[in-house]
């Protein structure tokens, strides 16, 4: 048989760009254009009420960096992120290895039950953790108390990030989970059978054979994670709000805070926005680092 | 076909299906182009409203029709949508007659006896029903589902029992029938144009940020937004707001000087507000003299910050009579303590901020705060006033040490800290602590509780804010009062009659309704709520109002510099090891006014 060149419709750019235009216009006109345009907001003093805005040069981003706020929120977005990010990821290795294990009776059942949460909207597991927390009725404290314990105020501005921590591994680690656990069943058993009869002990085997073969999922994980992680808003919202603590702020709750906010109703667009700049900047230069861990070549099996 | 491309497809259909019938819904409830009937039960007349808006007046309302705070009941809307038709029909000559009011008439019967059908089925399922309770929820219903279809019953007494409305139905079935059987039908009813539509949306909390984009391309603004005093602040500082005290163009008298149309019209409209509330609508307090003096918020209720207290613990600790000093309210707390019952309890999150303002207010007066805070003279630049007194002034530190004091002496619930709103107002509602500072809205929010009010549970009274003995004495007898109300836009394409609706809500059953649901009208003829009767009294005579806290001057710095650092004072939080004491906040309080007024202000905040 013949094979012959595929002819191509008006030279090389000529079909990929009459599908791609569609989108294309869509993206620019919904997404891009507005991105830049918010560049420039984010440059201006503006309520955000009045089509005139005052351009103030790099002022908001001169009085963010002396506003004390923003960077107890950058912290507690840093702190949901590593300390957050150590206890997801173990549990969301623990379990994924687990439901790997061939021991492992019921793996369907395990599997939809830790995956469950994952259902519920972020509103509904805040609603759900705020009675929970409860000092006096919540589960926590009356079966610490039930142990003779004091109990813990999880909820006070002292511990409510890590309370988040605790709502968001929750919540979010039956996801990562499977995605995991896919890498996890990617790897062909032979690996294990070899590995097994060179004598490696099933720990071993997990940190010598699954982790590096699993190495590309991990870091699309933990891009995922620290992404999120920066761009948190609902949980916080949900659980803390209507008034946040300014030590449990997060730059999404902030930025909503001045931007929107009719508690306060201070309605400062320009600062909001520059946050929101820096936002992108962070969660980029993240995502840049995770890439420098990312080997030229993909792993073959 | 592969799997994937059927799921997409019934995806697709799926998504068809609930836009059109979406689209379908939207064209049903708005029905603009049907004719409405109305039976008034009292004189079993009908009125037939023929469709011709002329004027479309867009309501925007933060409180839905689920919330009884301050909302606006339906057949406020109907009726008002009607008298001012009848008041334009007058001015146009509008009337319909002759052969257009025959044909008119008997289609509209043609419609209303659809209508009777359906009606007199379900109304005979309800009257089967022996359950009070349900018999009632489907009676409700029936009217909705009557409304639907464009018929209405009104007036009905707002708090008519299931029996009235069920009798009601009863007639206006008998009624169409006599219109049926009649052979000039036309004779019997009125006919009048419907000129005007008024169109609500229901916003929530967020109307002003829902309408934003409507403002800057000043399509589809609404007419009317509902809203605090503090949250219709952006509307007037970017000159969106209509002043009521200024006449409209072509109009000689300013709206609040033109006779109360639909309340008593032997008066003005102005007089029929509470003056010292009305006063409370103006935004002088803006560095703009465009916006000095003038009345942008037409103030229909208000809330106060007032203690609330349940009168069973206190009996159980024997008092019998709530403080009326704050030496006797510190008394008070611990006798409560000493009967081991928990003083006072409270949300770390919110409310606490009202013991500063209060005892400041009590202490040295409100004008006072505002002279720290946004400095002195008021003429000069920000940067060139400096505060008078400074926070360091030793009554600064008197309030605060009182507050630290409730602290201190174990007042609060030890829970506190931890609490978010609303645990503490439920833990309140079952005994868990005998006082709270809150707004009066606490009364409708914790109306769910009611069942609980039995002699040995929870029984909610309010008093005002101790006095602060030897303070001024106009301090003493003031009320703090925020307003809530409605604020006319300039952009809406209906200003005049938005103007009108405005007037005739602030006349009609609202300071009716408002009573009943424990709000506090700012209408002189209202009736004070029951349910604070403790302060009463307190708040007819007050000699003041006060509604100026930070938050409202200050808004910039009450919401990043004040409010943040008095909640980390409130709640004794230890950050890096340090642990706020009265003079650390006063003294960092002092360093960031300083710097607020050297920055330039509020204006300095962008």
């Amino acid at each position: 048989m013949m094979v012959g060149k595929p002819k191509r419709l008006g030279g090389w750019w000529g079909p990929p760009a009459i599908f791609l235009a569609p989108a294309a216009v869509l993206f620019g006109v919904l997404f891009a254009a507005p991105a830049v345009s918010s560049l420039y907001v984010s440059l201006c003093k503006w309520t955000g009420f009045t089509p005139q805005m005052e351009f103030r040069g790099v002022r908001n981003f001169v009085k963010l960096s002396g506003d004390l706020r923003f960077w107890a929120a950058i912290k507690n977005n840093l702190w949901i992120m590593s300390v957050g990010g150590i206890i997801f990821f173990f549990f969301a290795l623990l379990f994924a290895a687990a439901l790997n294990s061939k021991f492992l009776r019921g793996r369907k059942f395990f599997q939809t039950m830790i995956f469950f949460p994952a259902f519920i909207s972020v509103v509904g597991v805040a609603t759900f953790w705020k009675l929970i927390y409860d000092p006096k009725s919540g589960l926590i404290n009356l079966s610490l108390r039930a142990a003779g314990s004091e109990g813990l105020q999880w909820l006070d501005s002292a511990h409510a990030i890590n309370s988040v921590i605790i709502m968001m591994v929750w919540a979010g680690v039956g996801g990562t989970m499977i995605l995991l656990l896919a890498g996890m069943r990617r790897i062909p058993k032979d690996y294990y059978e070899a590995a097994e009869i060179d004598g490696a002990s099933a720990p071993q085997q997990f940190f010598h054979v699954t982790m590096p073969m699993m190495r590309e999922v991990i870091l699309i994980a933990l891009s995922l994670w620290m992404i999120g992680s920066m761009k948190v808003f609902g949980y916080i919202q949900a659980l803390l709000a209507p008034t946040i603590n300014d030590r449990n702020q997060v730059i999404s709750t902030l930025q909503y805070q001045y931007a929107f906010s009719n508690r306060e109703c201070i309605f400062m667009m320009g600062r909001a926005t520059a946050m929101a700049v820096v936002q992108v900047c962070v969660v980029l230069v993240l995502v840049g680092i995770i890439r420098l861990f990312r080997e030229k070549k993909s792993v073959e099996y | 076909m592969s799997p994937f491309y059927k799921l997409l497809i019934v995806v697709l259909i799926a998504g068809v299906v609930v836009i059109a019938y979406d689209l379908f819904q939207a064209k049903i409830e708005k029905g603009e182009g049907d004719p409405r009937i109305r039976f008034d039960p009292a004189t079993g007349r009908f009125t037939f409203w023929k469709p011709e808006v002329r004027v479309r007046i867009v309501y925007a309302s933060m409180f839905g029709p689920g919330e009884p705070v301050m909302r606006v009941r339906d057949d406020w809307i109907y009726m008002f949508e009607e008298d001012y038709s009848d008041v334009l029909a007058g001015k146009l000559g509008r009337e319909v007659t002759g052969e257009e009011r025959t044909r008119f008439v008997r289609e509209t019967l043609k419609q209303a006896a659809e209508v009777r059908g359906d009606l007199s089925e379900r109304l005979k399922a309800i009257e089967s029903i022996s359950d009070a309770s349900k018999k009632t929820q489907q009676t409700e219903e029936l009217l909705v589902w009557l409304e639907g279809r464009h018929v209405f019953l009104t007036p009905l007494e707002p708090m008519a029992g299931p029996e009235q409305k069920l009798r009601a139905l009863r007639d206006l079935i008998t009624g169409l029938d006599k219109l049926a059987r009649d052979a000039d039908p036309a004779r019997l009813v009125r006919v009048a144009p419907r000129l005007v539509s008024v169109e609500r949306r229901w916003q929530g909390r967020w109307v002003l940020s829902a309408n934003r984009p409507r403002f800057l391309t000043g399509r589809e603004v609404p007419d009317i937004m509902t809203g605090s005093k503090m949250e219709l602040l952006a509307l007037v500082q970017d000159h969106y707001a209509v002043p009521l005290n200024v006449p409209l163009a072509g109009e000689e008298l300013s709206p609040l000087d033109a006779p109360d149309t639909y309340g008593d019209p032997g008066r003005t409209w102005r007089e029929a507000f509470l003056p010292k509330m009305l006063k409370e609508g103006k935004y002088d307090f803006l560095d703009d003299p465009t916006v000095r003096g003038k009345i942008y918020l037409a103030p229909l209720t208000c809330s106060t910050t007032i203690l609330f207290y349940n009168e069973v613990l206190l009996a159980r600790a024997g008092i019998d009579s709530p403080p009326r000093t704050w030496p006797e309210f510190i008394a008070v707390c611990e006798k409560l303590k000493a009967a081991g019952i928990t003083p006072l309890t409270a949300d770390a999150d919110v409310y606490s901020d009202y013991w500063q303002s209060w005892l400041i207010f009590r202490v040295m007066g409100p004008e006072t705060w505002e002279r720290t805070i946004s400095g002195v003279p008021p003429e000069k630049p920000p940067a060139e006033r400096g505060s008078d007194p400074p926070w360091t002034d030793p009554r600064y530190r008197r309030v605060h040490a009182e507050i630290r004091r409730l602290r201190d002496s174990g007042y609060f619930d030890k829970d506190f800290p931890g609490s978010t709103w609303p645990a503490a107002q439920r833990g309140f509602a079952k005994g868990s602590a005998a006082m709270m500072i809150c707004g009066s809205w606490l009364v409708q929010e914790l109306s769910g509780y009611k069942g609980l009010a039995t002699a040995e549970g929870f029984r909610l009274k309010c008093f005002s804010f101790p006095q602060w003995p030897g303070g001024r004495q106009r301090d003493q007898t003031a009320a703090w009062a925020v307003p809530y109300g409605l604020m006319v836009c300039r952009q809406g394409k209906a200003t005049a009659g938005a103007i009108e609706l405005v007037k005739y809500l602030s006349a009609k059953d609202w300071p009716d309704m408002v009573h009943k649901n424990a709000q506090i009208s700012c209408m002189v003829d209202a009736d004070f709520s029951p349910d604070l009767a403790g302060i009463k009294q307190d708040f007819m005579n007050a000699s003041a109002v006060y509604s100026r806290t930070p938050d409202i001057y200050a808004r910039r710095f009450g919401s990043q510099v004040l409010s943040p650092r008095y909640r980390a004072f409130f709640l004794q939080e230890k950050g890096a090891g340090d642990y706020v004491s009265v003079e650390q906040f006063l003294k960092n309080m002092d360093e960031q006014n300083r710097r607020y007024l050297s920055d330039g202000g509020e204006e300095g905040y962008e």
